[in-house]
């Protein structure tokens, strides 16, 4: 494996009865752990990519209970099909693509929306970077929960995992037009919703 | 601002950013094999533990045969030797007279055996003859007992219990602790030769007695009985044949059994945890969509029927396999939401450019509405149980065997009288289900308790099957374990070919 030898340091104290010293793994080891069905690393590949991974679900279901859901199956997933991972690019993005894998074929079973949504102010754009930089990452995770299902699909899907519009036409059984479209709009709202986060003057 | 620098930015914020992760998921996901694997590792030691000790024992018992034997033979020797007894074999056609201390000692061997149990073997029977001056000894074989050694498919072992002797100016015998005379002695030898054994027309050993001499005790056995007749080696060949034949019919006696029972029982099961169910139910008019908001299931008592046919292997132990089917009855409660969506066919009229114009369009009604569905379903099992039963106890008519063995499923369907399809939402995905399962192996334990009337026997057995492999039928509510607990009764006939 020619993962990068990152140092996990876990102070949860499992697998360590003192809970005094951190209990540190390198990913590879981690990982091989995971091949070899070993629990002790699998809770390890838990407590790290946990937090990450139900932000991902949450950005694809507004729903909690749906989120978990997708969380446990994804995580089964992985342990499942972890041999499979062969090095080739981050661990992180390898899981990312289950988990997006997992909670397509989740919403897949719900009637998505693609249609447009009026009324969204598609001209009120900050052309100020520095202005997202100053959002937290909470306040981004809100602002794309709160896209309508279609837009926030595509969006998470293009710009956050890196699918281009033909495979994303493919998941979601869709036109790739309609893909592009749905993103076109998706990226205007948010901007209009950060631009009118950023000028929200609290009294 | 660019697309690009935007969704970058987006991006980097939203794949840094961590949502707190309810509690018990991580214990929803832990795996949890260790605890079955373990109960199979159990059970394959305690077979294997059995088996090693009905092995273990049925060594024994023959070891201890033949060791009762050889030291009955050593015990008489030495018993003898210690009173210094003559022993006189008197026959027609001897050249001794009175006083006359020639003693012909026959020892019998088996050949290839060690057994010294006064054996007679056919056809390849050895005989040692020695002459020997004023000590005579051996044993008196009772040919009652007759047995076939399971060492050698032709031989026959004659167990060695009696001594005779005869003493002063009588002639007794000593059995058990009880005088008869010698001559009764040789009646009970002859009648059990004949009731056993063997029946010749020429076999008159009553006529073969020896003439005592007074004052001599004398100690008769096999090697006796067999100098007595080895001038008539026909008759020998003759007696020896008839008595391998017939313990060889005796043998295959009684080596089958078949029997048929039926169990009711009471099935219980480990069900999968589900979040949710849905179904849909489609039609040209319609379109029902429901999901579940409480899920259960309930197995309901059954009966299996068995055939089976056992092969006695030794007096305690038989091994055997059949056919069993078995139905389950499952009672199912569904609670849930439904959205019922129908379509239906209007005509309205619509201005158009040449005037109104009669259009048919369809109307769409929607309504939801909590729906509970109780439903019926049913398994149905086809297995092949091979078995192995082993005899702790028999007291005549009665016995007790414990069982144990596995079931191999042939065939398992689930009949779903529920309409529309279903699928099942668990913590592990959505499993949408098999149409049979594949094949699996449940273990099977029980404790029979059984009578005799003839060849028949009445049967009792309280008995578990447990499920090693989760049931995943096509259009099942939730996959199970289905393990069985049950009271078996039954009836069995032996016979033999």
């Amino acid at each position: 494996l020619s993962i990068q030898d990152e140092t996990i340091s876990i102070t949860t104290g499992f697998n360590n009865k003192s809970g005094t010293k951190p209990y540190s793994l390198t990913e590879a080891s981690i990982i091989q752990g995971c091949v070899k069905k070993q629990q002790d690393a699998q809770r390890m590949l838990f407590e790290k990519y946990a937090g990450r991974m139900m932000s991902l679900c949450l950005r694809y279901t507004n729903n909690q209970q749906e989120a978990q859901d997708i969380l446990q199956m994804g995580f089964l997933k992985v342990f499942d099909y972890i041999h499979q991972y062969k090095g080739e690019g981050s661990f992180e993005g390898w899981m990312r693509r289950v988990f997006a894998s997992i909670a397509i074929r989740q919403l897949s079973r719900k009637k998505m929306d693609f249609t447009s949504v009026e009324g969204a102010n598609t001209e009120a754009l900050t052309e100020d970077p520095t202005v997202i930089s100053k959002l937290s990452e909470a306040e981004i995770h809100q602002l794309i929960r709160s896209l309508p299902t279609g837009y926030r699909t595509v969006f998470n899907l293009h710009v956050i995992e890196g699918y281009n519009h033909e495979e994303i036409a493919g998941m979601l059984d869709i036109q790739p037009s309609t893909s592009r479209t749905q993103l076109l709009k998706a990226r205007k709202i948010l901007q209009a919703l950060i631009n009118k986060l950023y000028n929200t003057v609290i009294v | 601002m660019k697309n690009h620098s935007f969704d970058d930015l987006l991006k980097q914020k939203a794949l840094q950013h961590e949502a707190p992760v309810p509690d018990g998921t991580w214990e929803a996901i832990a795996p949890k094999k260790k605890k079955r694997r373990f109960i199979i590792f159990w059970w394959i030691t305690g077979v294997a533990l059995l088996s090693g000790f009905i092995l273990w024992q049925s060594y024994l018992k023959d070891s201890g045969r033949n060791a009762v034997i050889a030291s009955t033979e050593v015990k008489n020797k030495q018993q003898v030797e210690k009173k210094n007894t003559d022993i006189i074999d008197e026959r027609n056609d001897t050249k001794n007279n009175d006083n006359n201390t020639e003693i012909v000692v026959n020892k019998v061997e088996e050949t290839g055996q060690n057994n010294k149990g006064g054996a007679v073997t056919s056809p390849g029977i050895q005989k040692e003859s020695a002459l020997t001056q004023d000590k005579k000894t051996t044993s008196l074989a009772l040919p009652g007992s007759a047995k076939k050694d399971k060492r050698s498919s032709s031989a026959l072992v004659i167990s060695t219990k009696q001594t005779a002797t005869i003493s002063d100016n009588s002639v007794k015998v000593k059995r058990a602790g009880k005088e008869n005379s010698a001559e009764d002695q040789l009646q009970v030898v002859r009648h059990s030769f004949i009731n056993d054994n063997l029946s010749p027309p020429d076999f008159k050993m009553h006529s073969k007695i020896a003439k005592f001499d007074s004052g001599k005790d004398i100690l008769l056995g096999t090697s006796d009985i067999n100098s007595l007749i080895t001038n008539k080696a026909d008759s020998m060949n003759a007696i020896t044949s008839a008595m391998a034949i017939d313990a060889k019919k005796r043998i295959r006696r009684n080596k089958w059994t078949i029997e048929a029972s039926v169990m009711p029982f009471l099935p219980v099961q480990q069900d999968q945890s589900l979040l949710y169910i849905t179904r849909t139910d489609k039609g040209d008019m319609h379109k029902y969509e429901f999901k579940t908001d409480k899920i259960n299931t309930r197995l309901q008592s059954s009966l299996a029927y068995t055939i089976a046919v056992y092969k006695k292997i030794n007096p305690r132990l038989r091994i055997g396999a059949g056919i069993q089917y078995a139905m389950v009855k499952e009672k199912v409660d569904l609670i849930g939401k439904e959205t019922r969506t129908t379509y239906t066919e209007v005509q309205r009229l619509e201005n158009g450019t040449g005037g109104p114009q009669l259009i048919t369009d369809t109307a769409v009604t929607t309504s939801t509405g909590t729906l509970t569905i109780d439903a019926l379903n049913s398994y149905k099992f086809i297995s092949i149980p091979v078995s192995v039963q082993y005899t702790l106890m028999q007291r005549r008519a009665w016995a007790l065997q414990v069982n144990g063995g596995i079931l191999m499923n042939i065939s398992s369907t689930y009949h779903n009288s529920i309409a529309g399809d279903l699928v099942r939402v668990d913590n592990r995905g959505i499993h949408t289900g098999q149409q049979r399962s594949a094949f699996g192996v449940d273990l099977l334990a029980g404790l029979r308790v059984s009578r005799s009337y003839g060849p028949f026997r009445l049967f009792a057995e309280p008995m578990i099957r447990y499920n090693t492999r989760r049931y995943d039928l096509g259009n099942m509510i939730s996959k199970k374990y289905m393990h069985q607990a049950g009271l078996s009764f039954g009836i069995s006939y032996l016979f033999s070919y």
